[in-house]
């Protein structure tokens, strides 16, 4: 199973959520807040681990179909010495992910997968959006994704489509079927990503 | 304080945070925060700090773990306040 997300720094600074003590109480277990307090840039990780909890948890949700609002039970398996992991084990209950974090100064995307019989081929892409307006970010992403799911399988666009089930996790449509392929969407601020599991 | 009292002063502490300004107009109950106020996540955990101020009263993680829906807010909400 795979998830994803992405955190826009600026945009993360201007939310402020990052900046309210009790946030970090909420969000973030001890060692992990010891390793995002130690660092040099301290919001700045503190996005990343957010943005590796969150993807983590997209896969868990498809994984097991509970949903939760509790970042404290999304456990960081984190590395003495390494100040910007590119990748991290995170557990939640009994289930294990992997974690793919990409950052450049502006953002991080995370991209995570189950760590049991995960043997799809995955594929990650981010993009800038023209907007910030959510329904505008929404349709450009989920254009971008089908734009290269057709390419990827060969398929006109117009026998594709994006719906979404009752936990809100999306799913392609090809031909009017839906696919076991796995789709995972994010965006955030200037930023959107996608990730694809065929 | 009344069901009604409660469900808007949610309504109020959620407001700056919703993406889908059409969904908050209808919200009820059964409305949830992200598959259809389209909050991101991580404002869902100032909804809940923003909660525990203007009740004055303390959320632990285990009550925020279901605060996904109006529903089960005003659930953990009232808890807290007959606690009190």
């Amino acid at each position: 199973m795979i998830g994803n997300d992405v955190v826009d720094f600026q945009q993360a600074q201007l939310d402020g959520s990052y900046n309210r003590p009790r946030f970090m109480d909420k969000t973030f277990n001890l060692h992990e807040k010891e390793y995002i307090l130690a660092n040099e840039y301290p919001h700045k990780m503190a996005c990343i681990y957010w943005s590796v909890k969150e993807a983590a948890y997209k896969a868990y949700v498809r994984e097991t179909r509970n949903r939760f609002l509790n970042p404290k039970r999304i456990h960081l398996q984190l590395k003495d010495g390494v100040k910007e992991p590119i990748d991290l084990l995170v557990s939640i209950d009994s289930f294990s992910y992997m974690v793919e974090i990409e950052v450049n100064e502006c953002r991080v995307v995370s991209v995570a997968k189950s760590m049991n019989q995960f043997s799809k081929k995955l594929f990650s892409h981010t993009i800038q959006l023209p907007s910030n307006q959510y329904s505008i970010q929404n349709v450009y992403t989920k254009t971008a994704v089908l734009d290269f799911i057709s390419k990827h399988l060969n398929k006109p666009k117009h026998c594709l489509s994006i719906g979404k089930n009752e936990l809100g996790i999306p799913f392609l449509f090809m031909d009017g079927s839906k696919k076991e392929h796995q789709i995972s969407l994010t965006h955030h601020g200037e930023y959107a990503a996608y990730a694809v599991a065929f | 304080m009344s069901d009604t009292n409660l469900l808007e002063k949610l309504k109020t502490i959620v407001e700056p945070y919703v993406q889908n300004k059409e969904a908050f107009s209808t919200i009820s109950e059964e409305t949830d925060f992200i598959n259809d106020l389209k909050i991101n996540s991580a404002n869902l955990i100032d909804v809940a700090l923003d909660v525990e101020d203007e009740f004055d009263i303390m959320i632990e993680n285990d009550d925020m773990d279901k605060m996904l829906t109006v529903k089960s807010s005003l659930e953990v909400i009232e808890q807290k306040l007959a606690e009190k």
